[in-house]
């Protein structure tokens, strides 16, 4: 677990409550400062300027995609330093060979567990 | 090539015209035709209507047809029969535009002889078995596309709830202890409208496939639509507290024979979409109406409405599951064609109105049959002596 004071800030990018919930909750229990966004614009807003530590990005968003959102943040010299994770619930090979082509430090597939989530995100913040 | 006798329908008025092909095609060596003559576009439609004809020569000026709406004509009730058209004049720009309309092959009167009948008449036959064969590629090719653009949505959708269901019931076991008793609550009842809206998907994915397998039935009864419009907008009104739904119903009661549970779909549906598509604190209106003896009902709202591009095209099958990928979720992407598909077994239609920005209206219009002064409707069972519309 992270010490309080240090505790890294990650934003959720993800537009089905229940889900943004899910992640909020369980990155919260685990000690990180989270940060949630609903659209893909409203997110690109809040990755700027507040010392983002890890990107967690739903691709199916309304508006601006994930697709969008990812090459916009690896474009950026402010943001392309931030890891983005994918969160996603298409399956396909295509598709997460693309996303890590595009960037991505990970590709998870939804469903998933709170011992995964938690896990992915420990590795990638190590 | 078998040896069997080509069945050939020749339409057309000119007598003469008629006694030279006949004498060629009795005269024609190795190939053995068998010739049927009509003089007018409506005989030789009959006789298509008959079948057993294996190729149409067609002359365009009839009596009671011109051009080439002549060929649309014989198209319309043979869409599979090859067709070699007749012309008076060496026309180049005719014959180009009558083989793009979809005939095989084109003959210049008084410039036909033998060899160039029996060729073009075999060729012809030939060709359109070709198109045929690519034709039916192309539906299989379409529907293959469908299926597997369904099979993508329907594994995005089912994981959406089972993504609510595996996070909070992991988080609920993982983090017991630091959890209020509020916030489990509400974890499971969401857990709980998950399973529901993973049911709703079950159950529509197989009211699409029995659609498609022909295994659907309509369970017709007389039904009163003006009770069953009232329940329904009731319940919208409970499912979307944020809108303001109103209903506008004739003094008159409204009856038709018709499966009370699917047109409630199709009513459902349309307010979902309305609703789903339009801001909170909008209006969505619904109103229905006898009209020729049609009953018409239709649902609008005040919302985004459709590009003029597009409001062709959303009741189309490929259409909904391409365009859904681009929105959020809440269903297969299926819904309209669902509507139109519901619709249409009624022996109805449905269509759109809308402006961008300003909103859309949804219309359907199912046939009001006679339903026999007396009868007592929305009573299964109950049949008068008059009732002949049932099934």
């Amino acid at each position: 677990m992270v010490k309080k004071g240090s505790r890294a800030t990650i934003l959720i990018i993800e537009d089905e409550d229940d889900i943004r919930t899910f992640a909020s909750r369980v990155l919260e229990l685990e000690g990180y400062r989270v940060f949630q966004a609903g659209d893909g614009d409203e997110g690109l807003r809040l990755a700027r300027g507040n010392q983002v530590a890890l990107v967690l990005l739903d691709l199916r968003l309304p508006g601006r995609d994930g697709w969008a959102v990812l090459s916009q943040m690896k474009s950026d010299p402010e943001l392309s330093s931030i890891p983005v994770v994918v969160f996603t619930a298409s399956a396909a090979t295509q598709q997460r060979s693309q996303a890590l082509a595009g960037g991505a430090a990970d590709y998870l597939v939804k469903p998933l567990s709170a011992t995964s989530l938690r896990k992915s995100i420990a590795r990638i913040l190590r | 090539m078998s040896n069997k006798a080509v069945r050939v329908l020749l339409i057309e008025d000119n007598p003469a015209d008629t006694r030279l092909i006949r004498e060629i095609l009795a005269e024609a060596k190795g190939s053995l035709f068998k010739l049927e003559c009509a003089d007018r576009l409506a005989k030789g439609l009959a006789c298509l209507a008959k079948g057993r004809i294996d190729v149409v020569l067609l002359d365009l000026g009839l009596p009671d047809s011109q051009g080439l709406s002549t060929l649309a004509k014989v198209q319309a009730v043979a869409l599979t029969m090859p067709v070699v058209v007749l012309t008076i004049l060496d026309d180049e720009a005719l014959a180009v535009e009558v083989v793009q309309k979809g005939a095989q092959d084109y003959l210049v009167k008084g410039h036909v002889d033998s060899n160039l009948l029996v060729r073009s008449i075999r060729y012809a036959i030939e060709r359109k078995r070709t198109e045929e064969k690519a034709r039916q590629l192309e539906i299989l090719k379409e529907l293959e596309q469908v299926r597997s653009q369904l099979l993508a949505n329907v594994s995005h959708e089912l994981r959406t709830p089972l993504t609510t269901i595996k996070g909070y019931s992991t988080m609920l076991l993982d983090y017991d202890r630091r959890l209020g008793r509020d916030e489990k609550q509400e974890y499971l009842s969401a857990i709980d409208k998950a399973t529901d809206r993973m049911t709703e998907l079950v159950d529509h994915l197989l009211d699409i496939t029995r659609l498609e397998a022909g295994l659907f039935k309509l369970d017709k009864v007389p039904t009163d639509i003006t009770a069953l419009l009232q329940t329904t907008i009731a319940e919208a009104r409970l499912r979307t507290p944020g809108h303001k739904i109103i209903l506008n119903l004739p003094k008159t009661a409204l009856r038709l024979n018709g499966d009370v549970r699917r047109i409630r779909q199709v009513v459902d549906n349309l307010i979902d979409n309305a609703t789903k598509y339009s801001k909170a604190g909008s209006t969505v209106t619904i109103e229905a109406r006898s009209q020729d003896s049609e009953l018409v009902i239709s649902v609008a709202d005040q919302g985004i409405g459709i590009p003029r591009e597009n409001s062709g095209k959303v009741f189309d099958r490929m259409f909904n599951l391409e365009h859904k990928l681009a929105q959020e979720s809440g269903g297969l992407g299926l819904g309209l064609s669902l509507c139109k598909a519901l619709v249409e077994a009624h022996g109805g239609r449905i269509w759109v109105k809308s402006e961008l920005g300003r909103g859309s209206v949804f219309n359907f219009a199912l046939p009001q049959e006679a339903i026999a002064e007396g009868e007592a409707y929305g009573e299964k069972g109950q049949q008068s002596n008059n009732s002949h519309h049932r099934g």
